[in-house]
């Protein structure tokens, strides 16, 4: 019996049947995005793949209408908005197989899809990729790397022109500091974003910086995935300059986070840390310039006490030498006194004459000793140490002049005195007449007499 | 960009400078040298932090445009 022919219409309205029959319910079914495309009449279409094991894959088309479309945005939302379908994502889906007519072959319509095993799965791929890059050391590296003191040469790697790229600049902007900031573009979602950033890094270290920055604007979290992957680790880790982070989640640490110098949660953040790091230099800077003013002063004024001690022990000094001085003349001009005083009594008057001439003797050696003084009392220094020396030595050379014309020190070496009758010294014999009353002084009092001869000169 | 002094140096040499006059048996005139070359450190590094606006550059340019969830 010849075997059944089907049109093409036919066989391919069986197939559909049985895939109907087979397929009652609707299936889940998991895989990796690909080509996902979104036309403007709200359906997405995409190829749901499994790798294979021996790089032989299987590829079913999908596709979300726009009905189901609005469905499945609701699911995605109530995971907090952690996940966002895009190529390169391991998604758990639920939908109807179909046989599509116009070209046989066989598609779901999605209708569902299963956020914990795509939150589950990139958990557990980011767990063994933290071990692996955590035992090679990859993770510490750029942690390691001292942050500069002034980092005003920054890296930014992002997507150029996005609102995170805005957002970095305008925080530096704020800041006053003169920041220069070179922009190397990333792709930060999608299946190529890995790739791309992990470029946009190493086009970095061919240019001189302090610093680089990688930011990324909120998001969903399998955006993140790009920066849960080796290659993005690896091209932070080969960074010569720390690595800040500003990737915009609020749940855990990416590993490109974890690769960082350090991880800020915004591009926001990442700049603001950028900009204290100068903040503290420049604080540093201008507490240093305040603890020098003040060393200067305290230096300054701490010299000018030793300058007023050392003039405060001159003057002590000269006022001591001073002092014994004047009590040395206070003496002489007592001892002075006291002599003419006596002679005053004992010659009634008329030995005031001796006295006042001593006294003009002492004063004008008290007069040199005193101006001597004078101009001690201002000198300072060693010089004027010696010149108050000097100047002892001349009062005393003075002390003794005057001594050495103290009547009462001549009458008792045995000089004396004799006044005529009008009362005036005798210097001469021929002042007076024989029969003339004359009277002379002595050490030890006046004797009368009266001239019984005359004998001219001597 | 040229860098004449680095600012981890200067700071460095900043914080020397400091334990220097502020120990007690500083000399007067090591005192005046110090300063001024304290001063003219501060100077340099402020004139470098302030005397600059910030400047971008992209290496290179592109955009990516904002995408739906689904």
């Amino acid at each position: 019996m010849e075997q059944h022919t089907y049109t093409v219409a036919e066989l391919s309205a069986v197939v559909a049947a049985t895939l109907q029959a087979t397929f009652v319910d609707e299936v889940w079914v998991q895989g990796e995005i690909r080509d996902l495309s979104r036309a403007r009449t709200g359906h997405v279409y995409f190829s749901l793949v499994d790798p294979g094991t021996d790089g032989n894959e299987t590829v079913l088309p999908v596709t979300l209408f726009a009905t189901e479309r609005f469905v499945v945005n609701r699911v995605l939302m109530r995971s907090g908005g952690a996940i966002r379908m895009t190529d390169g994502i391991n998604v758990r889906i639920r939908g109807r197989l179909s046989l599509y007519p116009q070209r046989s072959t066989v598609q779901l319509r999605m209708s569902w899809i299963d956020t914990d095993f795509t939150l589950g799965q990139l958990a557990a791929e980011r767990h063994a990729l933290i071990e692996k890059l955590t035992a090679d050391g990859t993770l510490l590296r750029n942690r390691d790397l001292a942050m500069p003191a002034m980092p005003l040469r920054v890296g930014l790697v992002t997507s150029s022109g996005s609102a995170a790229h805005a957002d970095f600049v305008t925080e530096l902007q704020r800041s006053g500091y003169g920041f220069r900031v070179l922009v190397s573009h990333a792709a930060v979602q999608g299946i190529d974003a890995p790739g791309s950033l992990a470029a946009a890094l190493d086009r970095l270290a061919a240019v001189r910086l302090d610093v680089v920055a990688v930011v990324r604007g909120g998001g969903a979290q399998t955006d993140l995935a790009t920066f849960d992957t080796e290659i993005v680790a690896r091209a932070i880790s080969r960074c010569a300059v720390p690595v800040l982070t500003g990737i915009g989640h609020e749940t855990d640490q990416t590993v490109a986070d974890l690769a960082a110098h350090a991880a800020h949660k915004t591009p926001t953040a990442s700049a603001q840390a950028i900009v204290a790091a100068v903040r503290a230099f420049v604080g540093r800077l201008d507490a240093a310039a305040i603890r020098i003013q003040r060393a200067h002063r305290r230096v300054v004024e701490r010299s000018g006490a030793v300058v007023e001690h050392l003039a405060f022990r001159l003057r002590s000094a000269g006022d001591v030498h001073l002092g014994r001085n004047q009590m040395r003349l206070e003496s002489i001009w007592s001892r002075i006194g006291a002599g003419a005083v006596r002679r005053c009594v004992t010659a009634d008057g008329r030995i005031i004459g001796i006295g006042e001439q001593s006294m003009w003797m002492a004063k004008r050696g008290l007069g040199v000793a005193e101006s001597q003084v004078d101009h001690l009392s201002t000198a300072t220094g060693a010089a004027g140490r010696r010149a108050l020396a000097h100047a002892a030595h001349r009062l005393d050379v003075a002390a003794a002049l005057t001594e050495s014309h103290d009547p009462a020190v001549m009458f008792a070496r045995g000089w004396s005195i004799t006044y005529g009758p009008g009362g005036t010294p005798v210097r001469e014999p021929g002042e007076v007449d024989v029969g003339d009353r004359l009277h002379t002084v002595v050490g030890g009092g006046a004797i009368p007499s009266v001239v019984v001869e005359a004998e001219g000169g001597p | 960009m040229s860098e004449p002094i680095g600012y981890a140096e200067a700071m460095a040499e900043l914080e020397a400078i400091l334990a220097e006059i502020e120990a007690d048996d500083v000399d007067v005139d090591v005192l005046s040298d110090r300063v001024k070359r304290a001063a003219e450190l501060i100077k340099v590094c402020r004139q470098r932090i302030h005397d600059t606006r910030v400047e971008v550059e992209d290496i290179v340019a592109g955009l990516v445009s904002p995408e739906d969830d689904a």
